[in-house]
Formats: structure tokens, C-alpha cells, sequence
């Protein structure tokens, strides 16, 4: 056979398992469909939208998505130059915000608190974190944030919180009020109700 | 008799830059020169004389050598050789991959699932349940209850060995009713098996009069699940003798 032929084989034979080892690699070409294999694999979504992308300092990315019944977190990061391939999270069921409530919110492990509210008339949302402390031995107010909703009723804000040892548990957003144009209550929950 | 032979082919590899051809090269026309000269001896032509025309039959060295460097050009050459190591490289790994994949699934297909009680069986349930939750496809084989209160749930997961989803486990529970009353808190199992997998579901005293079971993911952060799974404890039992 001649070598041109023989070339022709072997590209068509690494195409082939090139293509195969690509399609069981984890590898995507784009952060949303690596968001997307994530979301799927974990039986929910897709997400339809990409509502917040922010970065991490080691570069990866962390992308907030809305999804039928509520919001995703999924954190991807670049292989390559050119794929991505989502990352291992610390705690699986921080990927998803079901909406049990009008407005729900929660912190992401970078500190962002990311919530969607369904109430039209509502402009703003504040939201209190608490953590809690292995010395008080309770949840401890910590501080609160205030965010003005977008389009699609999402919400977002970063904020940064303090590392303590006594603190370990992780903090959570545990009081949620939704304000209108005139800075009236027109929901609340939790903590401090 | 065979030293001009030899020099003669030197001197003709040695113009075929690509190195790797020439020893092959080499072979080819030895052999070539070898049917002209028991050709020439057929002819009743001295063995000295006969060897000596076998070369100025084969033409001018030089001439010759370079006619095949062009035919067995280094580039297209180097390039040849590149893409066939990577092939055999890459195709055996990839071969590798596949058959340990068809081992998986023939490892889950085979692997054996024990009784959940040594006790005696009351009735056995074929239920031929059978649910789709994104990659997944769920079977529920059979529903075993045993005099001592105990029930076990025989169950199969297959997994498409060609989806882009992550890998997750799959875990469900099984909740028994009595009426709208759930009488057991439920238990779940782990199973292995990335593709094809075989798992069991042990529950204890669950009641005699228990009529239904519901199966429901655990751990599944989306609901992609949907709906229970309903599975009658009443219809289709077949009694043990």
C-alpha cells in the first residue's frame, strides 16, 4: 500500500480514538456544557441561562445558572487552552437553590450570595448570614448584605467573611427580606423574624 | 564474487536520505539482482562474468539512488513514521479502554446478589419496573418478604457508557406503606458498577399487611427523579410453597 494511503489511515485511526478518548474525557468545549454535563450528572437542569460568571484566582470560573426550579452553581476550569471540565465541589449540594419560597438565596464557598426572588414589585433584598460558633455554641449574626434585584429576579452580592477556627461549620444566609420602590417589606424570612 | 554487489548497493541506499526505508530498499534490490543473476547463469554465462553484468544491469548507482530518495521522500517519510507509532500508541490504549469497559459491564452483569434473610420466604414480587432519570435507566427485578419481617429489593442500574453527564452515584430507598401509612423509615443502598451494576435494598420488620412500596431517589439534588415509584406489595405475588 502506498505510504499516502497508509497516512491517510493512521490520521483517520487517531481521529477515531482521539475522538472517543475526548468524548470519555470530561472534557467540553465551552464552560456551559461543562456546567451542563455537571448538572445532568447530578440529575437536574440544565440551566437555560447563565445569570453570573465570576473567577477564582487559580482560574477557573464559577458560573450561576437558572434552571427550571431554581438556581445552579457550578465551578469549571480550563484545560488546555482551549476545553473545560467542571471541578470537584466540596459539598455537592451546594449546586442547587430550589425555590421552596418567592425569594431564596444562599452563599457560594467563594462568598457570594447568590438568590432569586419571584415577586415583581419587590426591587431589593436583603439578606443576613450567620454562622455557627463552636464557642457560643449557637448561630451568631454576622452581617448583611443588601442587593438590588436584576432581570429575571436575580440577585447577587460579594462579601467577604472572616476565617475563625470556632467557625468551621460554614456560614449560611438565614434571613431573607424583599423590599419594593418605596422600601416596603413585601417579604421576609427566617432568623430575625 | 559478491564484495561489487555489496558496494554497489551502498552506494545507492547511501543517497536515500530517509534511513529507516533503506535497509528494506536494500533487501529489494538484493533480491532483484539475485533473480537477474541465476538468469544469466541459465544462459550458460560464467559465474564471474554473470555478476559482473547483473550490476551494469541495474544501471548507473547514483542514477538509481536518487530516483528512489524521491519515491521514499524523508518528509512524507518522518511524517509516516510519526503517525504510526502514535497509532499503535493511541489504538491500544483505546482498545484497553473499551475492554476494560466491557469488563465493568460484564463484571455487573454477573456480580451476585445474596438473600437478604436466611429465614423462610412468604412471597417473591416480579415487579418488571423499569424508569429512566437522565443517563440512567433503573430496574426493579424482584421484591422478596421473609418470615422474619424482612424484604428485600433486588435492583439494576444501567448506565449509558457513551454519555457526556458527569459520573455520579445512583442511590434509591425504598419506603413500605400500609395504607397512608409509611411503617418503616426507609433504607437505601449504595451499589457499584459505573455502567451496569446489580444492588439490594434490605428493610426490616416490615408488617405482613404492608400493601405498597415506594422507591424514591436519595441524594437527588434536582428532582430529576420526578415522581415515586409505586410498587404494589399485594398484586403479583407468587407465594413460596
Amino acid at each position: 500500500m502506498k505510504r499516502g494511503k497508509q497516512i491517510v489511515i493512521f490520521l483517520l485511526v487517531l481521529l477515531f480514538c482521539g475522538g472517543y478518548a475526548f468524548w470519555r474525557s470530561g472534557l467540553h468545549l465551552s464552560p456551559e456544557a461543562a456546567m451542563a454535563a455537571e448538572e445532568q450528572g447530578l440529575r437536574y437542569g440544565p440551566s437555560n441561562k447563565i445569570l453570573l460568571t465570576y473567577e477564582k484566582e487559580n482560574g477557573s470560573q464559577v458560573l450561576v445558572g437558572r434552571w427550571e426550579k431554581g438556581l445552579s452553581v457550578v465551578g469549571v476550569e480550563p484545560k488546555w487552552g482551549i476545553f473545560w471540565k467542571s471541578t470537584d465541589l466540596i459539598n455537592g449540594n451546594m449546586h442547587c437553590l430550589f425555590m421552596e419560597e418567592p425569594v431564596e438565596a444562599f452563599l457560594t464557598e467563594e462568598n457570594y450570595i447568590v438568590g432569586l426572588c419571584e415577586l415583581p414589585e419587590a426591587t431589593e433584598v436583603t439578606c443576613k448570614l450567620y454562622v455557627y460558633d463552636e464557642v457560643e455554641k449557637a448561630s451568631v449574626f454576622v452581617k448583611e448584605l443588601t442587593m438590588e434585584i436584576g432581570e429575571d429576579g436575580f440577585f447577587y452580592g460579594e462579601t467577604s467573611l472572616p476565617v475563625e477556627a470556632s467557625t468551621e461549620y460554614g456560614y449560611t444566609v438565614e434571613h431573607v427580606e424583599a423590599k419594593g420602590k418605596s422600601g416596603e417589606t413585601i417579604f421576609i424570612k427566617g432568623a430575625d423574624v | 564474487m559478491r564484495e561489487p554487489w555489496e558496494r554497489y548497493l551502498n552506494d545507492v541506499v547511501s543517497h536515500v536520505r530517509f534511513a529507516f526505508d533503506r535497509r528494506k530498499i536494500r533487501q529489494e534490490l538484493a533480491e532483484h539482482m539475485e533473480d537477474l543473476y541465476e538468469d544469466l547463469l541459465s544462459q550458460d554465462i560464467d559465474e564471474k562474468q554473470a555478476a559482473e553484468l547483473t550490476v551494469d544491469y541495474m544501471g548507473d548507482s547514483e542514477e538509481l539512488g536518487k530516483e528512489l530518495d524521491k519515491a521514499h521522500h524523508p518528509v512524507l517519510g518522518y511524517v509516516w513514521l510519526i503517525l504510526g507509532i502514535l497509532c499503535i500508541v493511541v489504538a491500544a490504549k483505546t482498545a484497553f479502554g473499551l475492554l476494560d469497559t466491557g469488563i465493568g459491564i460484564a463484571k455487573g452483569y454477573f456480580a451476585e446478589v445474596y438473600p437478604a434473610s436466611a429465614s423462610e420466604v412468604v412471597y417473591t414480587i416480579s415487579p418488571d419496573v423499569e424508569k429512566q432519570v437522565y443517563d440512567y435507566t433503573l430496574y426493579i427485578d424482584k421484591i422478596v418478604y421473609y418470615e422474619d419481617g424482612r424484604m428485600e429489593v433486588d435492583y439494576a442500574t444501567w448506565r449509558n457508557p457513551f454519555s457526556r453527564d458527569e459520573y455520579w452515584t445512583f442511590e434509591i430507598r425504598a419506603f413500605p406503606y400500609v395504607g397512608e401509612t409509611q411503617c418503616y423509615n426507609g433504607e437505601g443502598s449504595y451499589k457499584d458498577g459505573r455502567y451496569y451494576g446489580k444492588g439490594q435494598i434490605k428493610l426490616r420488620d416490615v408488617p405482613e399487611e404492608a400493601d405498597r412500596l415506594e422507591i424514591r431517589a436519595n441524594a437527588d439534588l434536582g428532582n430529576g427523579w420526578g415522581e415515586p415509584i409505586e410498587i404494589s406489595l399485594t398484586e403479583g405475588r407468587v407465594m413460596a410453597e
